[in-house]
This record gives structure tokens, sequence and C-alpha cells, in this order.
């Protein structure tokens, strides 16, 4: 090999690298383009994608994918070789010298006129930079990448609500699996809550055959018939579960839920949480206490048991054995819901993903607990005092997965929410339940400030939650 | 290297001797150069031309001095109706020899000579228009069963004028076919013209220096042959050829409607050849992009048959070529 040829193959070889190096950063610039725009199409249908994986890293999702598409229709070859060459030919003014050049190279024989061309090229191209020659070009793609991104980004935070009727509810047979899984888990997440045991049980058989079928070791019909044999056991169910000492059968699911979230609240006044000990209040607290507490005094004087004539232990019995009732009666009413659904389920008509959702949700509004609270008649204050509007009194449908609000909805007031996603964590709870009643405190008593809340109920409402130990201070 | 300096000594010879050439015929012709220019390449390729123009434009003195300059034999021939092919080629006459005996002897025709200016082609019959093409492709002429060899080089320029058509004898695309390039006269500009009239009003110039002769020009043809063409500036020639006709891969639109049949694979020829002794000319030793494109007109413009469309539109071949070399990409 002659000093031209080396001297030639060297230059080519680095003005290659160079042109790759480039065109690799223009292609992962460009794959981070569509990666966005994708992630900005695909947004409508964001809730297609499993519960864990949040829209936010979507593009991180699609770039290598992307990046991987690219590389794959356009590798480098012999036509971008030949384009750098030609480039390199256009810059200099070589008058195609470097593109013959690098042709008579890959040729066995050389002629001697040939030669004389490579010794042309290699002279003019000693000691050419080609990273001075070819500046780092980026594409168009690039100026448009930071609006993309920040558009992505506000449509992530602000939770557009550009949504588009998912496959899987167009689908019912196909994802029955799925919907129950996701079910299975709303209900489980329902159940712990609410110390509902029996359709904790249910629930995770639910699951558990969901699995199987997701897995595929489980046909269609053979889960519906598991679900078929599962909601006639639900209705064999014995007869003591569902008849409890103290009877609610009469009592609306609105009323069971505010009974049981107002026995909890009585509950955390009367047992300091920072001493786990059981140290109890003194009476009168507590029977002020409990005359804060309307639907609990209520039931009390409906069994004809006035708190100011029970002692304290007497006063401790009854009220485990109401919650023992409450949580008995949600008990029954989920599991004839978990039945109801089923059924529906495995008559397989209409679409389950709605109708069946929605008789839960209803039940699931019914018997909300604080924790999971969205909206619904309960104790929150309409338009006017005593009176509710048909549409406040439907609650929004139940979808076990979706966002949730943590933050309550009263009335027509402001609606802030923050949207989370997440499977909730074993155990005890991160936030201290003191930060917790004061920003409900402070939530409260916003809306109590606006006018919206009406004059008659605010002393209500203020009582209700003084009695929850609102006060910002540490109990005693 | 003894053969890279021999190589490089050459390139610039050749270079040196068109600029000579070039300048030597500038002295008695005015404007042209583009012309002088494709003639020499033609030349030098061992191709013909095809010229076309008005009468008065200089044809003749430029041949006439081409020939000159070159030291090269020169003959013209006026074609007319009744101009028979013997007229060209020449003839067998009875002589007397040495002896004083009666014997056949042949005369040369016009034809035997190192350019031959075919002066408006096409008023002469098929018949002896076909007699020169023939000499043309076979360089050679046979009479009375003899062949007999023309003259090395042989370059052959044939005239056409665009006008008066009215009698003539147009001669068949396949043989138009033949010719290396067509060549248009243009009409001199106002500055030419001033210098025209001094030139040929004034004592004539002294005779015209011979800058080469046969044996260089030959040499010269051999050594076109050998310039390098990287396979990347072949390929753009053939997809300029392909482009020029209708329904084929990398066709334009304008040739997809205007043209009936594109150039011919000797097109190709024309183009690769003649971009190799430009870039000689040129003293590179290489052929470039841009040597194709600036030999594409004279080498495709006679090969491209328009339909009647592109008659009753205006649209020329060369309009056709133009859209053919601006659609496509020199890399793919």
């Amino acid at each position: 090999m002659s000093e031209e040829e080396r001297l030639l193959r060297e230059r080519f070889s680095d003005l290659f690298t160079w042109q790759r190096v480039q065109r690799r950063e223009r292609i992962f610039v460009q794959a981070f383009f569509f990666a966005v725009l994708g992630s900005l199409v695909f947004f409508p249908f964001r809730k297609t994608l499993p519960y864990a994986v949040s829209p936010l890293i979507l593009p991180l999702l699609f770039c290598p994918v992307m990046a991987g598409a690219l590389f794959l229709i356009r590798p480098w070859g012999t036509r971008e070789s030949l384009r750098a060459l030609f480039d390199l030919d256009q810059s200099l003014g070589l008058e195609e010298r470097a593109l013959t050049a690098w042709d008579i190279l890959g040729r066995k024989e050389k002629r001697v006129p040939e030669l004389v061309v490579l010794a042309e090229a290699a002279q003019r191209l000693q000691g050419v930079d080609f990273r001075l020659l070819f500046k780092r070009r980026l594409p168009w793609h690039a100026l448009w990448l930071p609006p993309l991104l920040l558009l992505w980004l506000l449509f992530v935070w602000f939770d557009v609500g550009v949504d588009i009727q998912s496959a899987s509810s167009q689908n019912p047979s196909a994802t029955l699996a799925q919907q129950l899984k996701e079910f299975s888990q709303g209900l489980k997440r329902q159940a712990r809550s609410q110390g509902l045991a029996e359709s904790l049980k249910v629930a995770g058989v639910i699951e558990d055959l969901a699995e199987k079928r997701l897995r595929g070791q489980m046909s269609e019909n053979k889960l519906r018939e598991e679900l078929s044999g599962l909601a006639s056991r639900i209705d064999e169910m014995p007869s003591d579960l569902r008849e409890p000492a103290f009877s609610f059968t009469s009592t609306t699911g609105e009323k069971l839920s505010d009974l049981k979230t107002e026995l909890e609240a009585l509950k955390q006044a009367l047992f300091l949480p920072e001493t786990g000990q059981g140290e109890k209040r003194t009476q009168g607290a507590l029977r002020g206490r409990l005359e804060s507490l309307p639907r609990l005094s209520e039931e009390l004087s409906k069994r004809r048991l006035p708190p100011d004539q029970l002692s304290q232990e007497e006063l401790d019995g009854i009220l485990g054995e109401l919650e023992k009732g409450v949580e008995a009666e949600l008990d029954r009413r989920t599991l004839k819901e978990i039945g109801d659904f089923l059924r529906f389920v495995i008559r397989g008509d209409g679409e389950p993903g709605e109708e069946a959702g929605d008789r839960v949700a209803q039940g699931g509004a019914d018997r909300a607990t604080h924790g999971d609270r969205l909206e619904g008649p309960g104790l929150l204050p309409g338009d006017r005092p005593g009176k509710k509007e048909p549409a406040a009194q439907a609650p929004p449908p139940f979808e076990p997965g979706m966002v949730a609000h943590l933050k309550g909805i009263l009335g027509e007031g402001r609606i802030e929410s923050f949207p989370w996603r997440g499977k909730p964590r074993a155990g005890m709870s991160v936030v201290p339940v003191e930060d917790v009643i004061v920003s409900y405190r402070r939530q409260v008593e916003e809306e109590l400030a606006s006018e919206k809340i009406p004059e008659g109920l605010k002393e209500t409402i203020k009582n209700y939650f003084l009695s929850l130990g609102m006060t910002g201070e540490k109990p005693e | 290297m003894e053969g890279l300096d021999e190589v490089r000594g050459r390139t610039v010879a050749v270079r040196r001797a068109f600029e000579e050439l070039r300048d030597e015929l500038g002295r008695v012709v005015v404007g042209h150069e583009a012309l002088i220019e494709q003639v020499f390449v033609a030349l030098v390729c061992g191709g013909h031309c095809l010229l076309e123009g008005v009468p008065g434009l200089g044809k003749t003195l430029l041949v006439r001095s081409l020939a000159e300059v070159l030291n090269l034999t020169f003959s013209r021939i006026q074609f007319t109706p009744d101009l028979m092919p013997a007229d060209i080629t020449g003839t067998i006459v009875l002589t007397d020899d040495a002896a004083g005996k009666k014997v056949f002897d042949f005369q040369r025709g016009p034809v035997f000579a190192h350019i031959v200016l075919a002066d408006e082609i096409n008023r002469a019959t098929p018949k002896t228009q076909s007699a020169l093409l023939e000499a043309m492709q076979e360089q050679s002429v046979t009479v009375g069963g003899r062949s007999h060899r023309l003259e090395s080089p042989f370059i052959v320029l044939a005239t056409q004028n665009p006008i008066e058509m009215e009698g003539t004898y147009p001669l068949p695309e396949a043989q138009i076919d033949r010719f290396f390039f067509k060549l248009l006269l243009q009409y001199p500009s106002r500055e030419e013209l001033g210098r025209i009239a001094d030139l040929t009003t004034a004592p004539p110039p002294p005779p015209l220096r011979k800058v080469l002769d046969a044996e260089a020009v030959l040499e010269i043809r051999d050594w076109v042959r050998e310039v390098p063409i990287a396979e990347p500036v072949k390929d753009y020639a053939v997809r300029l050829v392909m482009a020029s006709h209708p329904r084929k891969d990398g066709r334009v639109s304008l040739a997809d409607r205007y043209v009936l049949y594109g150039s011919s694979p000797r097109g190709l020829q024309s183009l690769i050849l003649a971009a190799k002794a430009r870039s000689l000319l040129t003293g590179r030793p290489n052929v470039s992009f841009q040597d194709i494109r600036s030999v594409m007109l004279p080498g495709l413009r006679h090969r491209i048959i328009l339909n009647l469309e592109a008659d009753a539109e205006g649209i020329t071949a060369e309009k056709v070529l133009e859209a053919v070399a601006e659609g496509v990409a020199e890399i793919l």
C-alpha cells in the first residue's frame, strides 16, 4: 500500500467517523422528538397503560423504540459514505477527486491514471480538519423539541381531559379478567379500609381467578364458571353474617357510612394515638364529643340509650357492638353487590366496565369512608339547605385504579385535585394524622368562609369537624 | 514514480494544447468558444458532430480553421438532391497506367480527409446520406468490391439548416443517433458581430499556427479512455439517461409527458466518453459530475424523440433535458 493510499484510508475513516457521530446525534434528537410527539398522540389513550406505568415516562419508553427504528430504517451504509464524500468534494471544491479516490481504493488493480487521482486527493485532504469543515448541525427537530416537551409536561401535569374510550372497554370479553382484577383490587382496598373481612376474602378469590386467566392458566368459559360458583357461594353464606346484634337493614348506605365515620372519629378521640395504651378521656369530654356526632347520637337515641345515663364501660360496649353491626351490615351489602356484579359479568351482555361498574360504584360511594370519599350526598351540603340535586346524588362512576382525589369535593365549591397513581403501601400511613387533620381543617375553613355554604349548615359542619379533634392542638 | 509523472505531464500537455488551440482559433473565429470545445471533444473521442444553425454563422470557417490548426486534411461536400454516393466515396475510372495500358483506378472521393464538412446533409437523398453515414460508422468505404480505409483521425461535421425544410430529406432517427454530438450554432452577440466586421474587413491575419497533428490527436484519444471515472459518477450518467425515458424508474414528469423515446445506450457512451475528454481538457485526472452535466445537452438532445404534444406546446428536447438534470440527484 502506497503512502497516499494509507493517508487516504485514514482520512476517509476520520471523515466517516465524524459524520457517523453527527448522524447518531441527529437520529437521537429526531427519535426524542418523535417520542414526545407520539406521547402527545397517545395521551388520550393513557388509560390503556398498565397501572404501574406513569404517562410521564412515556417519551422515555418511546425514545429507544424510535431510535432503534430509525437506526434500523436508515443504517449507515454505502449511500451515507457516498453522501459524506460528495459533501467533502463540494466543500473543498475537489471536483469529485475524493469520491473517485474512494472508489479507486476499493479496486484490486490500480492503473497509473488512477494513482494520479489518489495522489491528488491525498495532497488535497492532508491536514483537513473535518470537525471544522463539517460543524455540528442539529436538525429542525431540535428547534421544536423544547416547546413540544413543554407541551407534553403541561398535558401530564394538568392531566388535560382528553379521553378516548379505551379499547379495553370496547371489547368486554377480551378484558374481562383485567377488569375483574382491577375490580378486586379496588374492592380489597375498600374492604381493608372498612374492615370488611368477608368481602376481603372474596376479593382475594376474584383476584386469584383473574390472575389465572391473565396468565393463560384458565379459559374464558372456566372463568365464567368459577365466577358463577363464587356468586352462588356468596348467596349461600351463613345468615349470622348478615344478621348481627344490631340490625341496620333499614338504614341507608349513606347513613351507615356516616355512622361508621363517626364511630371511627369517636374511637380516635377516645384513644390517644401516641400512647397506644387506651388512656381514656373524662366522662364529660366524651359526652360532649358525642353530642357533636349527629348520626351516632341519633342511633343511640333511637335505641333508647341516652349517653348521659350510661357508664363508661356500658358506653364502650355499646359503641363496640354498634361498630361490629355497622361493619357486618356493610360487609353484607358489599357481598350482595359483588354477587350482583359477578352475575352481570357472567351474563356478558352490555359493557360491564360501565354499567356494572356504575352499580358497584353506587354502593362504593354510599359506603365510602373518609379515606375514599369522592362526592356524594352524605353529610356534604348542597346548594340549598335540606335539598339535594339529583346530579349531586349520583356519584361519579367507581373505577378501581382511577385517579384518586385526596381532597374532598364540597358542594359546587372550587374543585382542586391532585392526580396520584400507585398502589397503596401496606402498613402505617407515612403522613402524620395531625398533618392531615390540620390540612382538612384549613380546607374546611376555606369552604366555610365561602358564600356557597348555606348559612344554616355552617355551624353543623364546623361542629362535626371539631368533633374530629381539629383544633390543631395535640390531644391531651 | 515515473508513470505518475508521465500521466501528470500528459494531462498538463493536453490542457495546454487545447488552450493554445482555442487561442489560435480565436484569432479567426469570433465567439463559438463552447462550440470549439465540443468539436474538439468529439474529435478526441472519435465521434462525429451534427451542426445545426442558420447559414452564415461561420461553420465552414470554423471547421477549416480547426483542420489548419490541427494540421489535418479537410474537405467540404455540399449536399444537393442530385448528389450521388460515388460523389462522396469516390469512383472507379478507366485510366492509363505508367505503361500506357488502360486500367481501372479508384478515384478517392472527398470523404477521404481527416475532417469532412458535409454541408446541408439533409438536402441529399437518403441513399447518398447512407453512404456518408456508413463511412462514418465503419471508417471505410467499399467501392467495386474493395474496401478502402479512411484517414485517421476522421471526423464528419454535418450541418443542417433548421429553416427552408422544403425539398429536404430529414435524417432518420437511427442515423441521427450515430452522431456523437448535436451542436447548435447561436447567432453572434452585438460585440461579436463588431469583432467579425473588424476581422473580415481588415487585412487577412497571419496564417494559423499548427498546434497539434494527427498523431497527437490519436494519442489523446487513447488517453481519454484511460481517465478514471468513479462508479457513483457513472451511475449518475446512467440515471440521467434513464430519466430521459418515459415510464422508467427515476423519470421526471416532463420526460414522462413529452418524450416518446428516450436516449439510446449510445447516448450514455457519448456522455461518459465526452466527460472523460472534458476532464482531460481541463487538466483534471478524473471525471466530475459537472463534466457529465456539461456534455449532456450536446450528447443527448438529438437522441430524444418528443411526442406530438411536445411539438404542439413548443417543448424542446433541451427543456426536457434541463428538467432531467434538475430532477436527478448526483448521489442517491
